[in-house]
């Protein structure tokens, strides 16, 4: 990996080895001026319908998720129409580019395909990507490319009728911290959307922010002891809907939180959390696609109570 | 009997003539010429292609102000542009609009149908002037004998002006790749009377077609035949010269799988697979199957056998071999790939292009569609021009007409890449290690492309020397870079323009300063 290359507005791929064009893009830095808009998400709503390109059939996603642990950076994207694997070559196979930028540092590695092929802005220097057209059923695999257009190695891409899922090892990133993502996906005849639309998306270690329910809800968790101790609850297990943490050590686990989409019943997501502490915490879910925020506090010395927030977000499309 | 006083038109099939038919026809005299023993008088005999203006000043009208107030892409290069660079022999000003107008998924669909794109004007005035480009190889030597420099030197013309001014820009890439592919060098032995045919009715006519179509055709082709000696392919005396390449440059490829055991086996099925000579009269060049020459015992190939007593099929069938082969889609994948998209494509790349053409059955345009997909090509890796691309793009880069089209295909000869003369059947390399040594030709074109002996015409009254610097430098980095020029080029350009007199001469030389560019140099 050599996330010393430079970047090449000349275009996508290896940069060309003359002296001069390398001089060249130097000096092309000094001129841009990025844009961090969208920054420190770990997640991202997309609007449906907000799609480009002439055809009548787009790939339109709407929701976007990095998140790094267990020694990966798992990436998902959810779709509004059912989608196909990219090899399949249907109209509805799935084509596109996930761009990381592992140092956080736009001026290495090359442009995003995000912002070579629309008119957004990520800020970001891609260092890696995934090309999701690599994808073959046999393996179930994609391309993990380096910067200077060599496959790093093949990771595993989980296919949904709806959504995918990339999980990347860290190893191969050569980073154990938050990396910084866009995509870009669509069809095999043009790419129809972006995402974010602008800016990027920062993973977040697991530790810190669960994603739940279809990576659309996130939920932190800080706390405050006795001796005014401070610090955010770390993940201990989870599954899609339900996660617990602990706040001392991984052992002591303190708190399960568990988001429910109740729309089915009454047209709401819903928030449940049962705790074994009287430690003061805040737990805060935070919709994804609607910015919405629920927060759920309690006082130091309190034994905490259960919650059960049936009524907690009321946008269930 | 005298060949000058021959007509084509008196004789028939079924004549046979002696070798005093076209005197002289084998005799040293008829030696290949080089582009340089072309003489001035041949040269100045044959007529250059009368264009219509539309297709060498459609931008004429544009003015200074509306070149200054396009929008300018600040050195970043966008899909848009790749895909022309990789559609095209280097896109020209009015390309950008077009494909900003349509979209690129438009604008690759018109071009993946050539078939519907109307190049009327551009073939009506190549017809008129060069006329041995509809004739039969027979009529081309009867008429040509003793000045075999003028179908060498209208093919010549014909190419450069496809490629400078067809608008099936995609169509003159595929049938250049097709060139080197199934190389059959101009300067052989017969390639003068036998190659223009062969341009025609094998690589123009199967270029967008189907891959198997396109291989049936040139081993067919009485160019191909004779290049690679297939004629004297005969029982009891197997010559495995075009066996040899149909495997390795055509088909298989050299780790394709196949051993010397299978190269001696398909040679023993092309056995009489050979074309009529010029004492056929008007079926010279034509294939023919002579049985009198076929091995009709049974053969191997590939594992596959070929059971005694086959004929002209046992080719046939060898041909069917190989074309779906396990080895051949990823190979001609692979080319493609490394043409199209360049150097080095990935396995997921050529597997997935691979997929195509087994899925169509080798369907060139849907593999070129592929290929030239967005999520494809938006990954391709910057590739160095050839010389022949690089002379071309910049003619029409700067919409030019050409009145000394000498000068360009002299350009092409000294940079190495006359079209037709490469000498080995792999054809033309397409590989930055093998042309980067050619430097000094390059850098010699671009300073001298202005020059008034140059033949290149250039009338741009929006580049006037009373605009400012950057103004000039804006415009050319429009028409010439697409508006993906680097600041260090614009550095230079600017601090030449700074220091040089208001003159036509300097913003000559300024264009040729952007031409010998890494930009320009690339794609």
């Amino acid at each position: 990996m050599n996330l010393e290359t430079e970047r090449t507005p000349a275009g996508r791929g290896a940069s060309i080895s003359l002296g001069w064009l390398a001089a060249a893009l130097i000096l092309s830095l000094t001129a841009v001026a990025w844009i961090h808009a969208e920054g420190s998400k770990a997640a991202v709503g997309d609007p449906v319908g907000d799609t480009f390109g002439t055809g009548s059939a787009p790939i339109d996603a709407t929701h976007f998720s990095a998140r790094t642990g267990d020694g990966e950076l798992v990436v998902a994207i959810a779709f509004a129409t059912t989608i196909a694997p990219p090899s399949s070559g249907a109209a509805n196979a799935v084509a596109g580019f996930i761009d990381l930028d592992v140092d956080a540092d736009a001026a290495t590695g090359n442009v995003a395909f995000v912002d070579f092929l629309t008119d957004l802005e990520s800020g970001t220097g891609s260092d890696f990507y995934v090309d999701l057209l690599s994808y073959r059923g046999a393996d179930g695999q994609v391309d993990l490319v380096a910067a200077d257009g060599t496959t790093t190695g093949r990771v595993p891409m989980n296919l949904s009728a709806s959504s995918l899922e990339v999980s990347i090892p860290l190893e191969l990133l050569g980073v154990d911290d938050a990396i910084r993502t866009t995509a870009i996906v669509g069809n095999a005849a043009e790419a129809t959307d972006a995402l974010p639309d602008g800016g990027f998306l920062q993973s977040t270690a697991t530790g810190d922010t669960v994603l739940l329910n279809r990576d659309r809800f996130a939920v932190t968790v800080d706390w405050r002891d006795h001796t005014g101790t401070r610090g955010s609850g770390q993940l201990a297990v989870r599954s899609d809907d339900s996660a617990i943490f602990w706040f001392f050590n991984a052992n002591n686990w303190e708190l399960m939180v568990k988001v429910l989409n109740g729309c089915g019943a009454n047209q709401h997501f819903w928030v449940f959390a049962a705790a074994t502490t009287d430690v003061e915490y805040t737990l805060t879910v935070t919709d994804t696609v609607t910015g919405a925020v629920r927060t759920y506090f309690n006082p130091l010395g309190i034994a905490a109570p259960a919650t059960t927030d049936i009524s907690a977000f009321n946008v269930c499309s | 009997m005298n060949a000058t006083k021959i007509s084509p038109d008196a004789v028939s099939a079924g004549d046979v003539f002696s070798d005093e038919t076209v005197p002289g026809f084998f005799g040293p005299e008829r030696r290949p010429p080089a582009l340089t023993e072309i003489s001035d008088s041949t040269r100045s005999s044959i007529r250059i292609p009368k264009l219509p203006a539309a297709l060498t000043a459609p931008y004429r009208d544009a003015t200074a102000a509306e070149l200054l107030t396009h929008k300018a892409r600040n050195g970043a290069d966008s899909f848009e542009h790749r895909l022309l660079q990789r559609t095209t022999m280097g896109p020209t000003f009015a390309e950008l609009e077009q494909i900003g107008e349509l979209g690129s998924r438009e604008y690759l669909e018109r071009q993946l149908h050539p078939e519907d794109i109307d190049d009327q004007g551009l073939e009506a005035a190549l017809a008129e002037a060069l006329p041995t480009l509809s004739m039969t190889p027979w009529e081309v030597l009867f008429q040509f004998n003793e000045t075999p420099e003028v179908p060498v030197y209208e093919l010549w013309l014909a190419t450069l002006f496809r490629s400078l001014y067809s608008p099936k820009q995609l169509f003159e890439r595929m049938v250049i790749f097709w060139t080197d592919h199934f190389n059959v060098s101009l300067l052989s032995d017969l390639g003068i009377w036998l190659k223009p045919a062969d341009d025609r009715d094998v690589i123009r006519r199967h270029a967008m077609g189907k891959f198997p179509d396109l291989l049936a055709a040139s081993a067919t082709s009485g160019a191909m035949l004779s290049y690679l000696t297939n004629d004297s392919n005969v029982k009891g005396h197997p010559n495995e010269n075009y066996a040899r390449e149909l495997m390795e440059l055509h088909t298989l490829g050299v780790d394709g799988g196949y051993t010397e055991t299978d190269v001696k086996e398909v040679a023993r099925a092309l056995t009489g697979w050979t074309f009529w000579d010029y004492r056929a009269g008007p079926q010279f060049g034509e294939f023919f199957f002579n049985p009198a020459q076929h091995d009709f015992e049974a053969k191997t190939v590939l594992g596959q056998t070929l059971p005694a007593g086959g004929g002209v099929e046992d080719g046939q069938r060898v041909l069917e071999i190989l074309v779906s082969h396990p080895s051949t889609p990823a190979f001609v994948a692979r080319k493609m790939l490394n043409y199209f998209w360049g150097y080095e494509p990935s396995e997921s790349a050529v597997e997935r292009i691979a997929g195509v053409y087994r899925d169509t059955g080798g369907d060139i345009r849907s593999m070129l569609r592929a290929i030239l997909s967005w999520g494809q090509l938006a990954t391709a890796t910057p590739k160095l021009k050839r010389p022949y691309h690089l002379i071309v793009s910049a003619v029409r880069a700067l919409f030019a007409g050409v009145e000394n089209p000498f000068f360009l295909l002299r350009a092409a000869d000294l940079a190495g890449q006359l079209p037709f003369t490469w000498a080995p059947p792999n054809g033309f390399p397409d590989s930055a290690g093998y042309w980067s040594g050619f430097v000094l030709p390059r850098w010699n074109f671009a300073a001298t492309i202005l020059v008034p002996e140059s033949g290149v015409v250039v009338d741009l009254p929006f580049l006037d020397p009373s605009l400012s610097s950057e103004e000039i430098r804006f415009v050319l980095d429009l028409l010439l870079l697409g508006g993906t020029m680097t600041p260090e080029t614009s550095s230079a350009v600017l601090e030449f323009l700074d220091a040089a007199p208001d003159t036509r001469k300097s913003l000559a030389e300024a264009v040729g300063l952007v031409l010998g560019s890494p930009e320009f140099q690339h794609y």
